[in-house]
């Protein structure tokens, strides 16, 4: 026997049988591949048909927002002045409602300002302001920062793209092709802090900064996912997340003084309704029943002219919540794909506006809710994320995913000051791969 | 076969996962062993490996229980890992052998006494992958050269010399380590 026939019977006899113990995960990654393979092509029928649901969902939403009414009851004044500028604010030659600079009317209150540094109150423009009863302060922001509020995104194919192998030598002449694209479903929920830039158009003599700060809100919703064969999936679903601000400001009496800016020879309207303006907008609050008439002392008119009172300033506290339903579209790219999957995530949002709410409390403990005005039904957003993915059953996966979240248009229709809410986020949820 | 095998399979014809489990724990060793010979690193191997047992249970339904189970699923198996060495590596009619050690053409007896599976399958992992999958496929799959060229897309030549090629190195590596091992000897001594 030739030494070659030799070396052969020698590595056959010891390597034919030869065994190597493979490592545990893999058995997880074929079981659960080869039994999502069986519902795979029952439950591709049924994602177009959950994503036309969830776009119908989001379309209802908008269809049966109830846009604000304002009802009109009696006259809710609070009225603060300093008295050294109690005289410029409230004495006109002719008692005629003062003039609003229009599109640059802007007073900032501060609760660290003094009534000297503010500026003259402004009339609102538009006349359905108009018709209110008392013109409350118009505040804006300068350069303040909207956080566009984070939905989730997420990961859900616990699987790896393996490439696709065609048997060189088949037993029949069928070319059976495995599809090694997947889909998933991931709950998802968690906290989020939303704040937002504003653009204006305010000169900034007129713009003072505000004590607008974020919002905190929790965020959740299902997700849709994609997987192809390589390292990209995309994704959509059905969201709830939500925006706006909160804001601690001092009020000034001149805001409250409510008959002499109504214009046009108007009446008195007889209101429940406070409103105030801010960097989102006019907020119309809407006074209970129940709820006494404010204690504050006010300035009386007298003819013409406004008598001079001690006027008490008043600390606000006021809410801002815009709740959505979001639709994203995004596209994933998985950067580390093995059992924990690492990926990075980019789409965009379209989100329907389904809840308006502003809630306003005095420190005399009054409390006015009400909604913010000229809010878009609809607006955009883009988003961007960072997931990461563990698997702990067959076809389960545990999620994590902190995202970003900046609206590509303002949420509000004012030219003065566009509001665009960005929100930052960490999301957590399990999915479900088929 | 095994009355014990042959409901596991049947069972994996259900779709049982139980049954999968089984058959997959009485036979990845063995697979797995396979997939190592024929691939660059352990990662490329539990890819393959992953990828052949998918195919397993996708298509068990066309085992009509002719043949050796074992058989069938080697025949998969060695089909995947070979995929995956055409589309991962350049397969080459002239392989490079700059990485080979000097050519004895000794007659070397070999003593079998001395070896054992798992030096045997460190020693064929340390050939370029090209000589491996040759060999391997001639000497262990009992495939044909031409056989051999149809699956890697070679001449027959070329089969015939890396085989060649593959063998005088394999046996200049065990002359090398047992002349090693006398030098270890004598120096004790």
């Amino acid at each position: 026997m030739s030494q070659y026939h030799k070396i052969d019977k020698v590595f056959k006899k010891h390597l034919a049988n030869h065994e190597v113990t493979p490592p545990e995960k893999i058995w997880s990654a074929i079981s659960s591949e080869v039994n999502s393979n069986k519902n795979r092509k029952a439950l591709a029928l049924w994602m177009p048909i959950a994503a036309g649901i969830a776009i119908l969902i989001g379309l209802t939403a908008v269809l049966t927002i109830n846009t604000s009414t304002i009802t009109i009851a009696d006259d809710n004044t609070i009225t603060n002045s300093n008295s050294s500028n109690h005289t410029n604010r409230f004495s006109t030659p002719t008692h005629e409602p003062q003039k609003v600079k229009n599109e640059k009317a802007i007073t900032t209150i501060n609760k660290s300002d003094t009534p000297d540094n503010s500026s003259a109150i402004q009339e609102p423009h538009n006349e359905k302001r108009s018709q209110l009863a008392y013109i409350s302060p118009i505040y804006s922001a300068i350069g303040s920062t909207i956080v566009p509020h984070s939905t989730n995104l997420h990961l859900s194919n616990k699987k790896k793209a393996h490439p696709q192998y065609i048997p060189i030598h088949t037993t029949n002449m069928e070319v059976d092709k495995l599809s090694k694209s997947s889909f998933a479903i991931t709950a998802l929920a968690g906290p989020t802090y939303s704040h937002r830039t504003t653009n204006s158009n305010a000169s900034t003599n007129e713009i003072n900064s505000m004590n607008e700060s974020g919002l905190n809100s929790l965020s959740g919703g299902l997700n849709m996912k994609f997987k192809t064969r390589t390292r990209w999936s995309f994704e959509s679903g059905i969201f709830y997340t939500q925006a706006g601000q909160n804001l601690i400001a001092q009020t000034t009496p001149n805001n409250y003084n409510y008959q002499s800016v109504i214009p046009n020879g108007l009446e008195k309207i007889t209101s429940n309704i406070t409103t105030y303006s801010n960097s989102l907008g006019t907020t119309s609050f809407h006074k209970p029943e129940s709820q006494p008439e404010p204690t504050i002392p006010r300035a009386p008119i007298v003819g013409n002219k406004t008598e001079q009172t001690e006027i008490i300033n008043e600390n606000m506290e006021l809410s801002q919540r815009l709740s959505y339903i979001e639709i994203p579209f995004a596209a994933r790219y998985n950067i580390y794909n093995n059992k924990t999957v690492v990926s990075v995530s980019a789409g965009v949002c379209a989100n329907f506006l389904i809840a308006n709410e502003a809630n306003l409390t005095l420190d005399n403990g009054q409390e006015f809710s009400g909604e913010t005005q000229g809010i878009e039904n609809i607006s955009y957003s883009s988003k961007i994320g960072i997931g990461l993915e563990y698997p702990f059953l067959n076809n389960l996966s545990l999620n994590l995913e902190p995202i970003f979240r900046y609206f590509i248009t303002p949420v509000n229709q004012s030219n003065n000051v566009q509001f665009r809410p960005y929100s930052l986020g960490v999301n957590a949820g399990i999915s479900y791969s088929f | 076969m095994k009355t014990e095998y042959i409901n596991i399979i049947k069972e994996c014809q259900k779709g049982k996962q139980a049954a999968q489990h089984k058959a997959y724990e009485w036979l990845s060793p063995r697979m797995y062993a396979i997939c190592l010979q024929y691939t660059k690193n352990r990662m490329e191997a539990e890819d393959c490996l992953q990828e052949g047992f998918i195919k397993v249970f996708t298509k068990i339904d066309s085992y009509k229980f002719k043949g050796s189970f074992e058989g069938w699923v080697r025949r998969i198996i060695v089909n995947t890992v070979i995929e995956n060495f055409r589309k991962k590596e350049a397969v080459s009619e002239h392989v490079c052998i700059d990485d080979l050690s000097e050519i004895d053409n000794s007659e070397t007896e070999i003593n079998e006494n001395e070896l054992n599976a798992d030096f045997l399958h460190r020693l064929i992992m340390e050939l370029p992958t090209q000589y491996r999958i040759v060999f391997s496929l001639y000497v262990l799959e009992e495939y044909t050269h031409e056989e051999i060229s149809n699956k890697l897309n070679i001449s027959i030549g070329t089969s015939k010399s890396n085989l060649s090629r593959a063998r005088k190195w394999l046996q200049n590596k065990i002359e090398q380590i047992r002349k090693n091992e006398i030098n270890r000897y004598v120096s004790v001594s």
